[in-house]
């Protein structure tokens, strides 16, 4: 890679081959190396290890078993120290488990994956190391780094991919020409740290709010000082259900509202405005819901045979 | 769930005006007569500033939530439609823009109208960019319709607010905030009576007569008697961006009809409004005292102003700024006792509109949970210092260089937040949109455009689309907004058609 002199943005591209490839403007997607934006303009990477303590996963295939049908959710149990995860495609599963190796070795993460694939392995597990963080800038120069070259969180949210296509997004809304305006470049990466930044907020909640004690991982995690927006969160929605929103939120109110529920941690109070309603009013109307989102799922055809129908053109 | 939850029983406004009785209505409305009692303490005696008269289109939100129907409110209330603001000498002396209300009104590939128009600007399109603003054209030519009654028609993509007279909007509120329920007490407030926790326990009146509350809503407007007085929390100073300080105020008669807009006129040290309602106007020069008198400035005023005054002028002397905390403990500060941002873009109803709905969104208990309090403060705060950069955008881009006054307003050091916004304006016309911000694209591009203030390019991306058709069908659809427009009733017929107000006593024949 050859930058210019004049102001360190890069010129061109050399590879392995001998060709060289010029361009104006970069796209750093070579994943967690980070090839052009890390390792060659030296952008600095922001811990966020001490939030997030799992730093690698296994990963393995397995097949389908015959005549199962393919659940249309993600399905993600906790482990020891960790979580597992369960992917099903129609043709095979993605697994893996997703670990903090202070806490466990590589031969106890297997001992507790495998024995829970949603199938007979396909492939041999595959151990990817990672660190969860963020590249400081996710745009320098006239390089941006899109995906895992900006920054990595633990796919408990499935959140990769939907952070590759809102880098993409930004970078239409803010494309630059070959004059890069630092404006422009400051913009971007305001939006991309605090968008992340939320995403990031919301994994570790998922681990602070934990109430297991079988072992000293989730004690860790349930008694770890989370950062402050976090915090801010966590005590308004105690103090009375409410959700705090900031700029550039992936999750919107219903996605914390069902992880503080599915942890049962409720609010210590409620509006008091709800008061102005009958116990009965409040009761009808919440059943009235339940009874028409009851209705119109048993009027839906399942997963599998919707599946079918999209096989033969005809989902809606 | 908390057992011991003691939910307020009892909520006392103090201060009558256009926050006390918008808090009142508020309430009383959201309550239902089951929750807290409201009591509201005031005195004749003491007056209301009352020159916030002009809103901006989420006032009319507010009267859907309050139940109220528009057109018996605006008989009430002497009102009449504003699609804009019409800014002179702003940006030089002769020089006139105007920010308009709603959407450009021509659908364009990739949504933004703004950055076509720039592309064909720099191949030589010479349209200006508000002949594709409904409401601008509309203002232009004082034609009015309710958008909503054209639809697919340009008019359609327009918004509008309204100008009301605040005394009556106080008498119409108080009217409405008493037939549920609200308790009104003529009284001046003597002493405010605190707890060992530093909670408000109650205020005495000057005849003696104590009133205790849960929670209090200082509306007590420059005075802030329970927030700044009691309380003592101190107040962010914003006059080193926003240097006038002071106004004079006065309503004088419509020597024409009322136009369907705002009109904030650029003076020599500050600026002049005029707001018109349907049988009177108010006018009103903002200014700062360390280059105008009193008496000068309302010699200036009188001079600007088309139309007999109907009322001896009165002097509102201010602080551009407002609370460090908006809310602290058991008591909000609403409207002017919470902050003041000269009237430039109509927004200080707005705020006690916004202040009031994030409060009943973040409604206590009588404990005030301190969580509750600093979510509150720190969204209000957003808004307030948004409007705050939006205002000082007027002033920190203005090219004139006539005075001193206009020389310090251009050379000032732009809060950082605002410096960034331009500057990333600057490089191809992006406006940083965010999901609360009130001010959008279109005010952003109208008003810096306005104020001669564009960008080196547009987006690159715009180099996308066929271009050749493009300056025709830009002038095509200017074209079909001006005919639209010329079909729309003049402002003045369609507010006889629509609302007629009472004659006032002043307008009587004599």
């Amino acid at each position: 890679m050859e930058q210019r002199p004049e102001d360190g943005f890069i010129r061109a591209v050399t590879l392995d081959d001998g060709r060289e490839v010029e361009g104006d403007l970069f796209v750093d997607c070579s994943g967690f190396r980070s090839l052009l934006l890390g390792e060659a303009l030296g952008v600095r990477f922001e811990d966020w290890g001490r939030w997030l303590p799992c730093d690698a996963a296994f990963a393995v295939q397995s097949r389908n078993r015959p005549g199962d049908a393919p659940a249309p959710f993600t399905r993600v149990t906790a482990r020891s120290a960790g979580w597992q995860w369960g992917i099903p495609l129609r043709h095979r599963a993605g697994n893996g488990l997703v670990f903090s190796s202070a806490h466990l070795s590589d031969d106890q993460v297997l001992a507790e994956l495998m024995p829970h694939l949603l199938g007979d392995p396909l492939t041999e597990p595959r151990r990817i190391p990672f660190r969860p963080g963020r590249r400081a800038q996710a745009w320098s120069r006239n390089c941006v780094a899109i995906g895992l070259s900006a920054g990595f969180l633990e796919p408990l949210e499935s959140t990769s991919i939907a952070l590759i296509e809102t880098g993409v997004a930004r970078l239409k809304q803010l494309f630059p020409d070959r004059r890069f305006a630092p404006a422009v470049i400051d913009e971007y990466n305001d939006q991309s740290a605090r968008e992340m930044e939320r995403v990031r907020d919301f994994i570790i909640l998922h681990y602070k709010l934990n109430r297991r004690t079988d072992s000293a991982f989730w004690r860790d995690c349930r008694e770890m000082t989370v950062p402050d927006t976090l915090q801010r969160k966590i005590d308004l929605w105690t103090a009375r259900g409410e959700f705090v929103r900031y700029r550039w939120e992936m999750f919107h109110p219903a996605s914390w509202l069902a992880i503080y529920d599915g942890f049962g941690v409720h609010p210590d109070d409620y509006d008091p405005a709800v008061d102005a309603m009958t116990p009965a009013d409040l009761e009808r109307g919440l059943r009235d819901m339940r009874d028409n989102i009851a209705r119109l799922v048993a009027s839906t055809p399942d997963h599998a045979q919707y599946l079918a129908a999209l096989d033969r053109g005809q989902a809606a | 769930m908390d057992q011991s939850r003691r939910p307020l029983k009892k909520i006392c406004i103090i201060g009558g005006g256009s926050a006390g009785w918008i808090a009142a209505a508020l309430m009383s409305e959201h309550f239902k007569g089951k929750l807290a009692e409201i009591e509201l303490v005031e005195s004749d005696d003491i007056g209301i500033v009352g020159v916030g008269e002009s809103t901006i289109p989420p006032f009319l939100q507010m009267l859907t939530r309050l139940g109220i129907n528009e057109q018996d409110f605006l008989k009430e209330v002497q009102g009449s439609f504003k699609l804009g603001i019409l800014f002179k000498d702003w940006k030089l002396k002769g020089d006139d823009y105007i920010h308009p209300f709603g959407r450009f009104g021509v659908p364009v590939e990739m949504d933004d109208l703004y950055q076509v128009w720039l592309r064909a600007r720099a191949q030589g399109y010479d349209g200006p960019l508000q002949a594709f603003a409904a409401a601008s054209v509309m203002i232009e030519q004082d034609r009015f319709t309710l958008p909503f009654k054209a639809p697919r028609t340009p008019v359609a993509s327009a918004a509008y607010a309204v100008h009301i007279d605040a005394r009556r909007m106080a008498r119409y509120l108080r009217r409405f905030s008493e037939a549920r329920g609200v308790t009104r007490t003529e009284g001046i407030v003597d002493q405010v009576v605190t707890r060992p926790d530093g909670f408000v326990e109650g205020v005495v009146l000057k005849d003696g007569r104590r009133i205790d509350a849960d929670f209090f809503i200082d509306c007590t407007g420059f005075r802030a008697l329970l927030i700044g007085k009691t309380m003592g929390v101190g107040y962010h100073d914003w006059s080193s961006w926003l240097p006038c300080n002071r106004a004079v105020a006065l309503q004088v008669t419509n020597p024409t009809p009322p136009g369907p807009y705002t009109l904030a006129h650029a003076q020599d040290h500050g600026w002049c409004w005029r707001i018109p309602l349907q049988q009177r106007s108010g006018v009103g020069y903002v200014f700062c005292d360390r280059h105008v008198s009193d008496d000068e400035a309302l010699a200036n005023l009188l001079a600007q102003a088309e139309g007999e005054p109907i009322v001896d002028p009165w002097i509102i002397p201010f602080k551009t700024g407002m609370r460090e905390r908006l809310w602290e403990k058991n008591v909000l500060s609403l409207g002017l006792a919470g902050g003041f941002i000269e009237p430039l873009e109509s927004t200080a109803l707005h705020l006690i509109y916004r202040g009031m709905d994030f409060f009943l969104r973040f409604l206590p208990d009588a404990d005030c949970d301190p969580a509750l309090i600093a979510e509150y403060n720190r969204r209000m705060t957003q808004d307030y210092e948004e409007i705050r950069d939006f205002v000082i955008m007027h002033y920190a881009t203005t090219q004139r260089d006539d005075n001193d006054f206009w020389r310090q307003c251009r050379t000032m050091e732009m809060p950082e937040s605002l410096k960034s916004k331009i500057e990333l304006f600057q490089v191809n016309g992006t406006v940083r949109e965010g999901v609360d911000l009130m001010f959008r694209s279109v005010s952003w591009q109208s008003v810096l455009e306005g104020m001669g203030v564009h960008p080196r390019a547009y987006h690159p991306l715009i180099d996308r689309i066929p271009f050749e058709g493009m300056p025709a069908y830009l002038d095509q659809a200017a074209t079909a907004i001006r005919r639209a427009v010329e079909g729309l009733p003049r402002h003045a017929d369609f507010l006889k058609d629509h609302c007629t107000a009472p004659s006032p006593d002043w307008a009587a024949p004599v």
